[in-house]
């Protein structure tokens, strides 16, 4: 195995162009490399622009080698009015342990097929930056993590959250057990509550189907509707019975329906309650 | 590529290749080994480490990653003491393997200035798993010194957990010798086969390569695993594969990546074989069978009012130790050494011996310390393929399994299916029970007949029920080999029965813990079958919990909350064959300090510091003696008769001597098993008439051989530590080589002093007179009287087992049992199946409390487990395959899973047969929270948990 250690962006997407792998900080990819070694290993610590996280007027711009643990530190300490992100530092908060989560990152945990940040990224319609050999930089949406996922040959720089004022947001998962457990499901919800009426409200769900997949069923039954602990719970219904199950059977359908159903009912009580 | 790192303060700088991680260099290739590797996946947190100060998983990083970093491990934490003090007071560990990693989080977490919230302790350390002890006494350790208190007095601390916390205990994984080659297994990828193993030039000449074994290549006899009871398991699988856990080929190579390209170049034909993967299947062979009959054994249902029917299953479950099992070997000149993972150093000795055609004397095993153990090294497991290595190459070994293959590979907890109906009036008294139970041992017969002993006796629970009629059946399988584990036997059993008797309280509409209160036991039998008074105190300790427990929990929203008991009588005290004597030795030296050795390896319990603590009251010591598994057990188990300290060889007479006690011991022994299990029942009687009286006169003559003349040197077949009986007898062996010790130092005293031996005043400096206090003689003197070392050896033995089968009168089953009630509130929810345990209290007898934050460690962990048994650590399987890769997907509770605040409560009988009355005390925490916690599901769902491990899915199912 080759390892490389790019200090800029150019330099490894130029490396990148060769068939190298990323690698960004090795929570999901070392444990592989025994099995499946890579041939070439593009160690992107180096690059300062990756490292970036910035509250700007237009968003929160968080880079690809932010870790987990970086994220959560800058969540506790952002003002009130950024709280409209809390399901992604909720999102955060559940992956793996600490001392994982010291290591991995954001960009790491987009590049899955599945990463625990993916429902709380789609609810919040965040953007992935990207850039690729031989194309220009360019920015992606969100919902690219629940059709297809980030191409190939592409590294992502930052994710850009958009500010929506009045977002609330909350994101609960279902694993084995309280830390270092596989996700069996997770959901987020983000909503716009005006005068106890939901005016927008944006779901997604983790664990049924092999991506993250916005519900936009149960997004409508919330819409125009008085926000409270009934519709919440109908709008999980709707939500845990629109996706087609596409992972195993243990454990099966029916029981990953109930915990997006579940999920939803507790994500919507919780974002509404803020 | 070069890597340059800060290491503890210290500039490395090292050539690596891309595929080493951080772990891997500072453990194999810096010798720093605090920074130990328990699953590779980030999820025990052993292999934590500071970088650039922030504490992260080691094994997740390439070295090359750590390029310029600041890496702070264990040893080099600056500010740890006051912690250490705080964790060594409270026994805040026991085997120690994940204390280092643990300590680096703390110590993190404790430079925020100011207290700490119980909540956010245990949110720092969930990136961490401590098997052992349940994480409550480390959370009040790292709160205490968070709040700057003064750690409490200890005033003799385990011996062996400062070295642990700062990672200066070195584990047999943690052993590297220079130019070790690593060694691989290739496993069946079936569980019922026929094979064809072939090795193509290709796998051979891998660069790296040094040598593929294969069945062919077995010099001596191919048997492995523990082959006290039957030698059906081969080391090496040639024509057939009975289940996934079969070895067909190893490998020793220079990397490990060489290894695995040999594995995968091994050429297997499988030829498909039916597999029997359940225990109720026809045909499924049986290995063991007891019974158990009182009353009218052939009705014992006649005149019940009301009959109650159940089937309950517990279903397979990992030791999960968080040191992966292994070690290392190597040859030292033409001795073979192996220091591995084992509690029976001398039964690996002899198989290895048999395996590769040599005399035992060519063997040494060391067990110094390991990381937990449950009773799976009871069992052996990779030591004859290490040996094998060894052997085949002549050079150093490593063979360390990984967590997937530790998983999916090695022995489990026995699987369990009892049916039962039981015989009740309607006033709640018990009639008679009717009892079909079944282990499934797996693919071999390995201590299986043990753990099926235990159903058989232990299967009327705590209880009086005077007719019974229970059959108990051992049967091989498919599935992977089952091993014993905390609680083997009792566990299941007691789960059957407690589980049978809550359907019972709800079918008459009673309160469980009245129903158990009306119909606990009140007698025990002796080994003749008569019935004894002794204290019971099973009534207390469910009195006590009901006090403890309080008012139920109101029910969150959305939630259900409901409450468990449940009530156990559990073996401790298991003995094994005819002779089951202990023996443990104290020892002064020139320099005054005392030594306690026994034959019993540490898993971790403390029982080392346990007996060494005994020793040093009775003998008034200030200072707690060292404790190590003595020379003769270990080094050299026969050693005593076969060499002597410098290893030259003694007489030849001695050899022979020494081998053929042992093998008639052995042979007896044998035949004792061979009474029980094997012999169809209308033949029993005549060979007891024969036969048991001339055992019973052998037995006690080779008994005062093994005490007298080879005091660590004989009955090598036995595990010493086994069932929670090391501590309870070994103890009494302590005090009694302490009393020894004494009696010596007082007849010494009394020549040098020239007064009476009754004048002689011992205390723990030394011998004084007593009419003249000035004249004294310190312990080191003394020493230097006796030439150098004044030395004592003790023993106790265990008393005969009660009575199991009426037929074979064999003693079987355990000399003596633990009582305990058990209860938590709990809540759960309908839809999801998450349970959330709100309360948690064990009650207990202990006999005497000796220790008791070390008893309290024990409890606590074993409750732990057992939580997770019920709960998490679930094990799927498919065509008797184990579904799993790693620790991320079994489910070992965190400090976040496990409840904090268990409230155990004590009891002191007096009655066990341990030093003071003292009882075994490290298994029923395991064997009694899946009943509590199952119960308390049945409470809260009204629906009945018939199996555990039960999942959420199907606790959601449940409900439904």
């Amino acid at each position: 195995m080759r390892y490389l250690r790019p200090s800029t962006v150019a330099e490894a997407v130029g490396d990148l162009g060769t068939g190298a792998t990323l690698l960004a900080g090795g929570t999901a990819l070392v444990p592989l490399l025994t099995r499946a070694p890579a041939a070439v290993l593009l160690d992107l610590r180096q690059i300062e622009a990756l490292q970036a996280l910035d509250d700007g007027a237009d968003g929160l711009r968080v880079g690809a080698m932010v870790t987990l643990a970086r994220l959560l530190d800058a969540a506790a300490t952002a003002d009130a009015d950024r709280t409209g992100d809390r399901c992604l530092a909720q999102a955060a908060r559940s992956v793996g342990n600490p001392n994982v989560r010291r290591a991995a990152t954001v960009g790491g945990n987009l590049a899955l097929p599945a990463g625990d940040l993916h429902p709380a990224l789609l609810v919040l319609e965040a953007t992935v930056a990207i850039s690729a050999a031989g194309q220009t930089d360019r920015d992606l949406p969100g919902s690219v993590l629940a059709d297809g996922g980030i191409p190939g040959g592409a590294l992502i720089r930052h994710v850009n959250i958009p500010r929506e004022p009045g977002r609330r947001s909350a994101f609960v998962k279902f694993a084995w057990r309280a830390a270092s457990g596989i996700t069996l499901v997770s959901v987020a919800a983000s909503m716009l509550i005006h005068d106890h009426t939901v005016v927008a409200a944006r779901l997604a769900a983790a664990g049924v189907r092999a991506r993250a997949s916005r519900l936009p069923e149960a997004e409508r039954v919330l819409v125009g509707q008085p926000a409270g602990d009934a519709l919440f719970a109908r709008a999980g219904a709707v939500g845990g019975a629109e996706l087609p199950c596409e992972i195993g059977n243990s454990p099966s359908a029916a029981y990953r329906r109930r915990l997006v159903e579940e999920g939803l009912r507790r994500a919507l009580a919780d974002g509404a309650g803020r | 590529m070069n890597v340059t790192l800060s290491v503890n303060g210290t500039t490395i700088e090292r050539m690596v290749a891309t595929i080493t991680t951080l772990q891997e260099l500072l453990h194999d290739h810096l010798d720093c080994i605090d920074v130990k590797k328990g699953c590779g996946e980030g999820v025990c947190g052993s292999c934590t480490v500071l970088i650039d100060g922030q504490p992260t998983a080691s094994c997740l990083k390439l070295a090359l990653q750590a390029h310029g970093a600041q890496v702070v491990t264990a040893a080099g934490l600056p500010d740890a003491e006051p912690l250490i003090a705080q964790l060594v007071a409270r026994e805040a560990f026991q085997c120690g393997y994940c204390a280092p990693g643990i300590l680096v989080s703390a110590c993190h977490l404790l430079r925020q200035a100011g207290p700490l919230a119980a909540g956010e302790i245990r949110a720092a350390l969930a990136g961490h798993l401590c098997r052992c002890t349940g994480y409550q006494q480390m959370v009040e350790a790292i709160s205490a010194t968070a709040a700057g208190e003064p750690p409490p007095p200890a005033h003799q601390p385990r011996g062996d957990l400062p070295a642990k916390l700062r990672g200066q205990a070195r584990y047999p994984s943690d052993i590297v010798p220079p130019g070790a080659l690593i060694g691989r297994i290739l496993w069946s990828q079936q569980a019922s086969a026929g094979v064809e193993v072939t090795v193509p030039d290709a796998a051979r000449a891998v660069p790296g390569v040094v040598r593929i074994l294969t069945a062919a290549d077995v010099p001596g006899d191919n048997v492995g695993g523990t082959s006290l009871f039957a030698r059906d398991q081969p080391l090496l699988a040639g024509r057939v594969v009975r289940c996934t856990g079969d070895a067909l080929a190893l490998v020793a190579a220079e990397t490990d990546a060489a290894a695995r390209s040999a594995l995968d170049l091994i050429q297997v034909r499988y030829t498909p074989l039916p597999a029997v993967l359940d225990p109720r299947d026809p045909r499924a062979e049986t290995v063991a069978q007891f019974t158990k009959v009182r009353g009218d054994a052939a009705q014992p249902l006649r005149g019940a009012e009301v009959i109650v029917e159940g089937t309950y299953r517990v279903a397979f479950n990992d030791h999960a130790c968080m040191e992966r099992e292994g070690g290392v070997g190597w040859m030292d000149g033409d001795h073979l050494v192996l220091t591995v993972t084992s509690l029976t150093p001398h039964t690996v000795r002899a198989s290895v011996a048999r395996l590769l055609g040599l005399p035992e004397r060519a063997i040494r095993v060391e067990t110094p310390r390991m990381g937990g153990s449950f009773g799976k090294y009871l069992m052996q497991g990779i030591e004859g393929h290490l040996a094998l290595l060894v052997h085949a190459t002549r050079r150093p070994v490593r063979l360390v399994l990984d967590r997937a293959e530790i998983l999916g590979r090695s022995a489990k907890r026995h699987p369990f299916c009892g049916s039962y109906r039981l015989g009740l009036l309607r006033d709640g008294t018990f009639i008679g029970l009717e009892a079909d139970v079944v282990a499934d041992s797996g693919a071999y017969v390995g201590l299986t007949p043990t753990v099926v002993s235990v159903f058989a006796d232990e299967a009327a629970g705590a209880y009086e029920i005077p007719n019974l009629r229970v059959v108990a059946r051992g049967v091989r399988t498919h599935n992977l080999p089952s091993a014993p584990m905390r609680g083997f036997g009792s566990q299941q059993i007691n789960f059957g029965i407690e589980s049978l008797v809550e359907k019972a309280a709800r079918t008459l509409g009673m309160d469980p813990a009245e129903l158990r209160l009306r119909n606990f036991t009140r007698t025990r039998t002796n080994p003749q079958g008569d019935e004894i008074a002794v204290p019971i105190p099973l009534a207390e300790t469910m009195n006590q919990l009901k006090a403890r427990l309080g008012p139920l929990p109101t029910a969150p929203p959305g939630w259900k909350v409901g409450r468990g008991v449940g009530a156990v009588r559990a073996k401790y005290g298991y003995p094994y064959g005819l002779v089951d004597r202990f023996v443990a030795r104290v020892s002064v030296s020139a320099d005054g300090t005392f030594l306690v050795e026994s034959d019993i390896p540490d898993s971790g319990t403390g029982i080392g510091s346990g007996l060494a603590r005994l020793a040093a009251r009775q003998l008034g010591l200030g200072v707690m003696p060292a404790y190590q598994v003595a020379a003769g057990a270990v080094r050299d188990p026969s050693g005593i008769a076969l060499t002597r300290k410098d290893g030259a060889p003694r007489s030849a007479l001695r050899a022979w001597l020494y081998g053929a006690i042992e093998s008639l011991q052995i042979f007896l022994a044998a035949q004792a098993v061979a009474f029980t299990i094997r012999l169809p029942a209308p033949r029993l009687p005549l060979l007891m008439r024969l036969g048991a009286r001339p055992l019973n006169v052998i037995s006690s003559a080779i008994g005062w051989v093994k005490s007298r003349v080879f005091p660590f040197g004989i009955d090598s077949f036995v595990p010493r530590t086994s069932g929670s009986r090391g501590m309870a007898i070994a103890g009494r062996a302590a005090v009694d080589a302490a009393v020894q010790l004494q009696a010596r130092a007082r007849a010494l005293a009394a020549g040098a002093l020239q007064i009476a031996a009754e004048r002689v005043v011992l205390t723990g400096t030394g011998a004084t007179d007593g009419d003249a206090p000035a004249r004294t003689l310190a312990w080191a003197e003394l020493a230097r009287q006796a030439g150098g070392t004044l030395s004592a050896v003790g023993q106790a033995s265990l008393p005969p087992g009660q009575l199991v089968s009426a037929r074979s009168g064999n003693q079987v089953g355990s000399a003596d049992h633990m009582f305990a009630s058990h209860g938590c509130d709990l809540a759960v929810h309908p839809q999801t199946g998450e349970v959330r345990i709100l309360r948690y209290v064990a009650c207990q007898d202990v006999g005497k409390a000796h220790d008791v934050e070390t008893i309290r460690g024990q409890i606590i962990g074993g409750v732990a487990m057992g939580i997770g048994q019920a709960l998490w650590e679930s094990i799927p399987t498919a065509d008797g395959r184990v579904m799993l890769n790693g620790l991320h997907q079994y489910g070992v509770g965190t400090a976040l899973d496990v409840p904090a605040d268990i409230d155990v409560v004590l009891l002191e009988s007096g009655s066990g047969l341990g030093p003071g009355g003292a009882k075994g005390v490290g298994e029923v925490g395991a064997v009694a929270a899946p009943i509590a916690v199952a119960n308390a599901l049945f409470d809260a769902l009204g629906a009945q948990i018939h199996q555990v491990t039960v999942t959420p899915e199907q606790i959601s199912e449940v409900s439904r």
